[in-house]
């Protein structure tokens, strides 16, 4: 009975992706002769995979249980922390040291990346909800490359269209960065931040900015805010 | 009357404002709801137990972290932590490998990916080969589209396309699957042995 409903379930989404194909291209609808078992396979070689038991109860307690929650939850505030003091004390290290010529400074390059910041810091920016105008104000970013920050107008959770473009920010770390706009920003409305590591010559690059995700895109980090005044 | 997909809405929203309120047992709800859903999801890109557990772990915790950033008005609850899965994926992997394009996880070598032997069955050896042969966009719309069952609209929500890319894109593979087959057709073989191979 099980295998059945499983081959019924099966057949109904077939049958689901098929007509949505042919409303997609019409053109596709004289080919259903070989699009029919080529979406069936596609379907079929979906990998039966089943989540530990074990794994799943133990991590539900963790998120569940107050105590274990709270403990973890300030591990997790407590490494962000320490994250951050690190690199202060690395970075305070590293100036002086390089303030002095009597203690030989090992090469930076085997045992940090660029600006002496340790290699594993990731790339990210920081925007809080905002007063409306005519400028964003980007809390902190953190480059490993030179690069940029976008603002992006939005409609049902989706971007719509870039409304103003950073300019061009070296390598380590900003703060403060204030973006002028195009448009004012509206009460109450969702605006997404994101972040490239890209040059300069790619700040007006439709297929960077349209589609920040994909593999020309380089996007590295994405944020959001509201604009409501009274911030 | 609400459609299936809203009643889903109205359910996860009213989780969230219950965890938002200081419920935090009322998360179990929502993990209980997606964890299958999005440990799949990530089994999908990295073919490991161990590495999809670590993932799992980080992208429930993150979520419950973030909960009360999360706006119900802007977004569907699984499409935002489906995002948290999928760039949780990539962070995971950037770690190591700065320099390189790592949006796209099977440019990463099988060995850096580490497949236990126990999990490269020779069905999972299948699904593998053929995801390798698709890009990153067209990989993510068999999984989220064919295998998981999203709508066009949540999967322009997790990827940050617009709804309309999503679907061109669908049509596109599918066509673009049928023309590759079409031209293996030319070299001899049966259509239908094609899409057996």
């Amino acid at each position: 009975v099980r295998f059945l409903r499983i081959k019924k379930s099966m057949k109904d989404k077939l049958e689901k992706i098929i007509e949505e194909l042919f409303t997609l291209d019409p053109d596709l609808k004289d080919k259903e002769s070989e699009i029919r078992p080529l979406v069936s396979r596609l379907l079929s070689l979906k990998p039966d995979i089943e989540v530990d038991r074990k794994f799943q109860d133990s991590l539900r307690e963790s998120l569940t249980k107050p105590e274990i929650q709270e403990t973890k939850s300030k591990n997790r505030q407590r490494g962000w922390v320490f994250r951050f003091i690190s690199v202060g004390a690395v970075v305070f290290a590293v100036f002086l040291l390089t303030m002095t010529t009597v203690v030989e400074v090992p090469n930076s390059e085997d045992q940090f990346g660029i600006a002496g910041l340790p290699e594993d810091l990731l790339d990210g920016l920081v925007v809080k909800d905002q007063s409306p105008g005519e400028s964003v104000l980007i809390e902190s970013v953190f480059l490993n490359k030179p690069g940029f920050v976008a603002i992006y107008s939005t409609s049902e959770g989706t971007r719509q269209r870039v409304i103003g473009i950073s300019e061009v920010l070296m390598e380590g770390e900003h703060i403060d960065v204030m973006v002028a706009l195009e448009e004012s920003t509206e009460e109450g409305m969702f605006y997404a931040v994101i972040l490239f590591e890209k040059d300069g010559g790619d700040r007006q690059n439709p297929s960077v900015l349209n589609d920040p995700w994909s593999e020309e895109g380089g996007a590295v980090d994405e944020a959001g805010f509201v604009a409501r005044t009274n911030q | 009357m609400a459609r299936p997909e809203e009643n889903i809405i109205i359910e996860d929203n009213i989780y969230v404002t219950r965890v938002k309120e200081g419920d935090k047992e009322a998360f179990g709800g929502l993990y209980d709801k997606y964890i299958e859903q999005i440990y799949r999801f990530v089994y999908y890109k990295v073919f490991n137990k161990e590495i999809t557990e670590d993932i799992v772990s980080d992208v429930f915790f993150k979520a419950l972290d973030r909960i009360h950033s999360f706006d119900q008005q802007k977004a569907g609850f699984s499409s935002w932590l489906y995002a948290i899965a999928r760039n949780t994926v990539t962070d995971h992997f950037r770690t190591d490998r700065k320099n390189e394009n790592i949006e796209d996880i099977f440019d990463i070598g099988v060995d850096d990916r580490t497949i236990e032997q126990s999990d490269a069955s020779k069905a999972l050896k299948e699904v593998e080969d053929y995801l390798r042969k698709l890009n990153a966009t067209q990989r993510e719309i068999v999984i989220l589209r064919i295998w998981e069952d999203m709508s066009y609209k949540e999967i322009a929500a997790v990827t940050g396309g617009t709804e309309g890319s999503v679907k061109m894109n669908f049509s596109r593979l599918i066509k673009k699957i049928r023309e590759d087959l079409k031209h293996m057709v030319g070299s001899g073989l049966p259509f239908m042995v094609l899409l057996h191979l």
